[in-house]
């Protein structure tokens, strides 16, 4: 779970930092640039839980 | 205008106070000053027509007439009683108290300043470490801000935020910050969020102001259209190349600078006072 939110940040810095050099105001400002940081982490976090919740026997 | 540095000062207030505080409630301060005013100073551009900007930003959002007042202490301390009486919440008042002032006190930093002991006196209160650049528009504004002094006090507070790195760690959200907030709790029941999404909505100003820094300086320097004339300038109240909001309501001589601050010192202790003895006492002992 711990890498998942470590990705989950990398991404967010990703987004934050090339996608706002290059869009800027729609990405970089104080509602949009922390949700970015916070659906990133919940995102990851989510598709990490989703993959090790063991398979149902068949 | 300081720009990632009201984001991050939020976390270094945090690590520093040493009684039960609000972290939301620090961040709510260090917001506050510009969170309903800032909108004029660079008006919302639709095409090429730019509706609600103000004609003179610098006198709009500093001065007075004007929104400047949100940036003086004795405004700081009327939201924290106004929070105090509707919350009676201790931790919050006191961050919302140390989060204000600090906005304030940073925004002392560029050429324009605050008027901090408004209505006391309107004189303005300023460095002039970099040049106020709001009139230029937002881009315009953040090309000067990432070319001068703004851009490296904003690397200041980023070290000065990572100085202490435990303040963003697991152990300190959960064992510091949460109990000492029940909005933390509520926010928690309210959306149902896990414990790794609760600690990045913690850190998530802390995110987006360092990233902040490193996006607009790329931008302003390397994809700007402008930034062959728009230079890099790292010279007291820079960059030169801008047009530069003029410093007004400021004395003309160092005589009446200083009679002008005793006034509002005075003016200011003697209110805050009043206002402790009259309310605040009040308030914050039937508060938790």
């Amino acid at each position: 779970m711990h890498r998942a939110e470590t990705l989950g940040y990398a991404i967010a810095v990703v987004i934050l930092v090339i996608g706002g050099a290059l869009l800027r105001t729609p990405i970089l400002n104080w509602i949009s640039g922390p949700a970015i940081v916070i659906g990133s982490v919940a995102t990851t976090t989510w598709w990490a839980a989703r993959r090790s919740r063991p398979e149902p026997p068949r | 205008m300081s720009w990632a540095a009201h984001e991050l000062e939020s976390y270094f207030l945090q690590k520093h106070i040493r009684t039960k505080v609000s972290y939301l409630a620090i961040l709510l301060g260090c917001l506050l000053p510009d969170l309903f005013t800032k909108l004029p100073v660079y008006g919302i551009n639709i095409g090429d027509i730019t509706l609600i900007k103000a004609s003179e930003p610098w006198k709009y959002h500093r001065g007075w007439p004007g929104v400047g007042p949100t940036h003086s202490l004795l405004f700081i301390v009327l939201v924290t009683l106004v929070l105090l009486a509707t919350t009676r919440n201790r931790a919050w008042s006191v961050g919302l108290l140390l989060g204000g002032a600090a906005h304030v006190l940073t925004d002392c930093f560029d050429s324009v300043g605050t008027m901090l002991f408004f209505p006391f006196t309107t004189q303005h209160y300023s460095t002039g470490m970099w040049a106020y650049a709001g009139q230029a528009g937002r881009y315009g504004d953040a090309a000067a801000y990432f070319s001068s002094f703004g851009g490296v006090w904003d690397a200041l507070w980023l070290c000065l935020a990572l100085g202490g790195p435990a303040v963003f760690s697991r152990r300190y959200f959960f064992d510091t910050v949460v109990p000492a907030d029940p909005a933390w709790g509520w926010i928690r029941r309210r959306f149902a969020l896990s414990d790794s999404v609760m600690l990045a909505v913690y850190r998530a100003y802390f995110f987006y102001g360092a990233c902040r820094i490193f996006g607009w300086f790329l931008w302003a320097r390397l994809l700007n259209p402008e930034r062959g004339t728009q230079t890099l300038d790292l010279s007291w109240g820079g960059p030169a190349w801008v047009d530069k909001a003029p410093s007004f309501q400021r004395a003309a001589t160092w005589g009446g600078f200083a009679a002008q601050t005793a006034i509002g010192i005075a003016g200011l202790t003697v209110t805050a006072w009043l206002l402790w003895r009259l309310l605040g006492r009040r308030l914050w002992l039937r508060a938790a």
